[in-house]
């Protein structure tokens, strides 16, 4: 399944009048007066894609919601107008609004699991909706639903009809919620984060489902989204919006050659890439400020290394920059007045043609392995009964060997579902292994009585996903950086202890004053820190880190991962990368595994994975990744979702989701094929290298 | 005089002690004083609680008990009374000590029964007598009555109010600041209406029995004000007995799953099939034989009305943990997988480490309100538990022995009514305080109601 990738052709007629959706000046706050979204205009074409770009807390959700007028009590539309097609949204009664949600303005949300009511079946839901705005009952509704259920490529549509939500995977659901949303044939449709929660894979196909279907009917679509590789392969216009302002608004084409404002200019700067290995990304310091405490002036202002004394004392008003192509930024309003059109502010995009660099490290020579993990199994049983016998296992990690040298980076790649957690879990113990051999600097881990397993721990330390989760809301900094001090009893005296938490801090590069505060008070950059330094508070060698940056916004994720760096390079530390981001991987691993259902079935280096990919997986993976600069590139789309590791396919377990599968794949399980001396893959495709 | 401790006084002292420390714990971190701000600024919360501490201070000074010592002295040594009493007494000996002959109405100056009475001239009339004390000082009730209470309730209500004023007027001099809460508006008028009718009642009382008098001629209104202290040591001193079983129990059935949940779950599913009442009554009955089996530990009737007071306590608290247990273990069996838990995992931290500083303070949001919520109905189930007959000692003035009396009142012709009503009064106003007062504080701990205020 492959074909060109980009967004629809841009509709051309009736450009600069007719507009589906007018948003003028609109301003929605806070009860207690705080500006959540203030004076963001934009307009939407009849068939036109419309990026809403921005990082959380933006107000890009609000936004939207504003505009369905379905806000949260204790926030509410201020001023402002709205209009769709002729009719003024803000000014019309709540009987008629209800006309209107649904059937000439639909909404999808970010997290399919909740949108569904999960007591009530797929057909029932779509019906519930065609029978509100077309007026469709019994066999009637029932045909159409099939038709649209077919129309979002669920397959054996009279079947799932009958089911309920919790009967179908992540990527169905949001199908099933993109159907619902087009049951009333809206003119546009309102997409908020639509594939945030979603696998790469499954992305790729929603975000082609969206495309086809607004080919399919002229709707137009409001795409909300924090991922600038989403807006490109999407939006025909693009608006950023930072702090509750748009700041700047263009063209797809516009923004990414030429971004105006700094703030945009940053997001794209920030982004990892193989161009920047070896040099640290451009982390954007600081956060995006609380709603309460929004700075006078130019509202990026204190984040921007461009500011100047204007900047903090008055707001930019909106400028236009080229046709098409508007900003919020003293810096064009300045060029604006003194006549200079040409004072083009430089972006850092257009001229970044640098060579890959690779490897900024040494060359891969024989490193001297801290971590030999060799065919690792964790296996759950699933139990059944009265007396609880065992009728099946899930095989969560099948087998699974590899090492990491000292003072390197493993990448563990894969989707959601494949295991890659509960690899890390067991590697520390946390989860015990059922088989295999976990060898950390020559002593195997397996087995150990607990006081022995306690000594080891000190020098394995894991940083979670959430940083939200991970730090103990009831525990003041000082306590969480002490308790594995006082656990593992390193650091003898209690002065030794504040010493060594005060080298901490400033290590993760926290203020010394931030000691005696609870989590809640930092922000998820700060937490991420905290939880590294309390990692780092026992001196490990080796740093097992799950998905670190994806609950963190791009700048933010940018100063971890520059802080995880130079980390590496002090301490010497290594690392296992858990991450389903590919260029995260690109930017931080030396070596990289490829992992699905439970099994690696590609290993090697970076840039031999990355660049030239031999299983189809990761070929797969690789293509599905949406990317800013990867225009009409052939890409392959994965059919189906992750099958259950309950019950894997029979031979290769990625045979049913595989564009090359042969015979032979059905009936055995691909040996490991080495192409080079660094470089493995499990598929029957290469079999006949090894000659 | 002799200061006497019984056993649950020093239940409640160490109670208010807990309390204290709790207070003072929490005034130091931000954190924990939040949610309690919040409560601050509720209207409805404040209200009841100000209602709640009424009750609360009349329970305590009920608590504070002592024996009198005797006039005679035996070989020198001081004798004391057999009977204990309490500061509460004291201050309303008034109250305590006018006992009428029979039943009488509220405000009344006659008896609620005619009785023989022998006239000067020796016939016998058969009518309503005066009453000792009730209504004495009149010289023709019938029609100076209904004038004289309307004059005292409102001289009484009048003095409330000034003192509740100058009250006020002292409080604002004092922090300028108490001006411009906004809950203070409605404490200030629920403190003048209080204060208004404490006076009204104060100044009747002297003079009046202001809810009428039971069948041995005892103040009502004194026999439901001792009640309010039975009634809170009921609802506090269980839930004392049910925390440690319901908290170590839960948290650890949650995190340590295995045969320790198994066996934790059995327990509790086992207890909670017995129907309550029956557990409870089987319980009483035999604590009751070994009581009256060894009269000899007890040296005053108080001491042991109390003893029985407390294992009825601990025989509440013993069968109704299991609801907050459940609740527990399922917030534990949450708490087990977060990513925190882990890290402390990861570092070697102890089970029991964990368990107390992980598990338990993140818990305790539940814990506080489930106690508040379960307080009223531990009031109620004294009164059903004494109206079936294993509830507290005879002697123990509570709602639940005031409302068991009434049972033959209440078939009495002409009925006697009061009894009954101030009973449902007191417990009414007291239970609808507590759950207003568990509303706000449930409200204030809700972190989804409380969203929008993390951006003020």
């Amino acid at each position: 399944m492959t074909q060109i990738l980009s967004p629809n052709p841009s509709p051309a007629c009736g450009r600069g009048e007719q507009f589906l959706l007018k948003v003028d000046n609109l301003a929605t706050r806070l009860n207690n007066g705080a500006r959540i979204v203030d004076d963001v205009s934009f307009s939407i074409h009849a068939g036109e894609t419309f990026a809403l770009l921005g990082e959380s807390g933006c107000g890009k959700s609000m936004t939207a919601l504003s505009l369905m007028r379905l806000l949260p009590d204790g926030i509410h539309v201020e001023s402002g107008a709205v209009q769709l097609a002729d009719v003024d949204l803000l000014s019309l009664p709540e009987r008629a609004m209800r006309e209107v949600r649904g059937g000439r303005m639909a909404m999808i949300f970010q997290e399919p699991g909740l949108s569904l009511n999960p007591v009530m079946t797929v057909g029932d839901q779509i019906a519930e909706a065609l029978e509100l705005h077309q007026g469709l009952r019994g066999a009637a509704a029932q045909a159409r639903c099939i038709e649209l259920l077919q129309q979002v490529g669920i397959p054996d549509a009279p079947r799932r009809l009958h089911e309920y939500p919790f009967q179908l995977s992540g990527g169905m659901k949001q199908r099933v919620m993109i159907a619902m949303a087009l049951a009333g044939q809206p003119k546009l449709l309102v997409a908020d984060e639509p594939t945030t929660a979603l696998d790469v894979t499954i992305q790729a196909q929603v975000l082609q489902l969206l495309r086809d279907t607004q080919h399919q009917s002229g709707m137009s679509l409001l795409l909300i989204t924090h991922d600038l590789g989403v807006v490109s392969e999407m939006a025909h216009q693009v608006a950023v919006m930072y702090a509750g302002h748009i700041v700047e608004q263009a063209t797809r084409e516009q923004l990414f050659s030429r971004p105006a404002h700094p703030y945009t200019q940053k997001l794209f700067a920030a982004l990892p890439d193989t161009a920047r290995i070896g040099q640290p990304l451009a982390a954007i310091p600081g956060s995006v400020p609380p709603l309460h405490d929004i700075p006078k002036g130019c509202r990026f202002a204190p984040r921007c290394d461009r500011a100047w004394e204007l900047c903090h004392e008055q707001a930019p008003a909106w400028t236009m920059v080229r046709e098409g192509q508007g900003v919020r930024c003293h810096l064009y309003a300045a060029a604006d007045a003194a006549g200079s059109e040409k004072l083009e502010v430089t972006s850092d995009r257009g001229s970044e043609t640098l060579p890959i660099l690779m490897s900024a490290a040494s060359p891969i020579t024989h490193h001297h392995s801290l971590l030999q993990v060799e065919n690792l199994q964790v296996h759950f049983p699933i139990r059944k009964g009265i007396l609880q016998r065992v009728v099946g296992q899930v095989k969560a990690v099948d087998g699974v060997s590899l090492q990491i040298p000292q003072g390197r980076t493993l990448a563990l790649v894969g989707e959601s579902g494949c295991g890659k957690t509960t690899l890390g879990k067991a590697l520390l113990q946390l989860i015990p292994p059922t088989a295999g051999s976990v060898q950390f600097a020559g002593r195997e881990l397996i087995g150990l009585e607990a006081g022995e397993l306690r000594t080891q721990r000190a020098a394995m330390q894991m940083v979670f996903q959430d940083p939200y989760a991970s730090l103990n809301p009831k525990m003041r900094v000082a306590e969480i950086l002490q308790e594995g001090m006082e656990a593992l009893s390193v650091a003898g005296s209690s002065e030794e202890r504040q010493r060594r938490i005060a080298g901490l801090l400033d290590q993760v590069g926290l203020a010394r004053g931030t000691i005696w505060r609870y989590p809640h008070e930092f922000s998820g950059g700060q937490r991420q820190r905290i939880a590294i330094a309390r990692a780092l508070a026992v001196s490990p060698k080796l740093l097992i880190c799950d998905e670190p940056t994806s609950a963190l916004d791009v700048s933010v994720q940018a100063q971890i991962l520059n802080l995880l760096k130079s980390l590496q390079q002090e301490l010497n530390l290594s690392y296992l990368f858990i991450t389903h981001n590919l260029a995260v991987v690109e930017y931080l691993a030396h070596e990289v595994c490829v992992m699905y259902l439970g099994r690696i079935v590609e290993r090697g280096t970076v840039e031999e994975v990355l660049h030239a990919p031999r299983h189809p997986y990761t070929q797969a993976l690789l293509s599905a990744v949406p990317r800013i600069d990867k225009r009409g590139v052939e890409v392959i789309r994965l059919a189906g979702d992750l099958p259950s590791p309950v019950n894997p396919p029979q031979g290769c377990h990625f045979h049913p989701r595989c564009a090359h599968a042969m015979a032979v794949c059905r009936a055995a399980y691909p040996d490991a094929t080495c192409i080079s001396a660094t470089h493995s893959v499990h598929c029957h495709l290469y079999d006949d290298d090894l000659g | 005089m002799m200061p006497v401790i019984l056993w649950t006084d020093a239940l409640i002292f160490l109670l208010i002690a807990v309390g204290a420390a709790a207070a003072w714990y929490v005034r130091r971190r931000e954190h924990l004083l939040l949610p309690w701000q919040r409560v601050a600024k509720s209207s409805v919360g404040m209200v009841s609680l100000l209602v709640l501490s009424l009750f609360l201070l009349v329970g305590l000074l009920d608590t504070l008990h002592y024996r009198v010592a005797l006039p005679e002295k035996s070989n020198g040594q001081t004798v004391y009374s057999p009977e204990v009493l309490s500061a509460f007494d004291t201050l309303v000996s008034g109250l305590r000590g006018r006992i009428e002959k029979t039943y009488s109405a509220p405000l009344t100056a006659y008896l609620y029964a005619k009785e023989s009475m022998e006239r000067p001239d020796g016939k016998i009339l058969r009518d309503y007598p005066r009453l000792k004390y009730g209504g004495a000082h009149l010289a023709d009730p019938e029609r100076e009555l209904a004038g004289d209470v309307v004059k005292r309730a409102l001289l009484g209500a009048a003095v409330g109010l000034l003192a509740a004023l100058l009250l006020a007027d002292g409080i604002t001099r004092l922090y300028p600041a108490a001006r411009k809460s906004r809950p203070l508006g409605a404490v200030f008028i629920a403190i003048l209406i209080i204060a208004a009718l404490i006076g009204a009642i104060a100044n009747l009382a002297s003079a009046y029995h202001v809810l009428g008098t039971d069948k041995v001629g005892q103040d009502v209104l004194y026999l439901s004000m001792k009640s309010i202290r039975t009634g809170l040591v009921i609802g506090t001193v269980t839930t004392l007995v049910m925390l440690p079983f319901a908290l170590l129990l839960g948290v650890a059935a949650g995190y340590l799953r295995g045969w320790v949940d198994d066996v934790i779950q059995y327990v509790y599913t086992v207890l909670s099939s017995i129907p309550s009442v029956l557990l409870i009554a089987a319980a009483v009955l035999m604590m009751q034989v070994v009581i009256e089996m060894h009269a000899d530990w007890f040296e005053t009737s108080a001491a042991r009305a109390d003893v029985r007071l407390l294992c009825l306590c601990v025989i509440l608290g013993v069968t109704s943990w299991t609801g907050l247990c459940r609740l527990l273990r399922g917030e534990a069996l949450k708490l087990r997988e977060m990513e925190y838990i882990q890290a402390a995992q990861a570092f070697g931290v102890s089970t029991f480490r964990i368990l107390t500083r992980h598990i338990v303070p993140n818990v305790m949001h539940i814990v506080l309100i489930s106690v508040v919520m379960d307080f009223s109905a531990l009031v109620l189930a004294e009164a059903v538990l004494s109206y079936v007959g294993v509830g507290v000692d005879p002697s123990t003035i509570s709602f639940g022995t005031m409302i068991n009396a009434a049972r033959l009142e209440m078939g009495r012709d002409p009925m006697v009514w009061w009894a009954l009503a101030s009973a449902f009064g007191f417990m009414l106003v007291l239970v609808l305080a507590a759950n207003l007062f568990a509303d706000a504080v449930r409200d204030a701990f809700d972190p989804r109601l409380n969203r929008m205020e993390s951006a003020t």
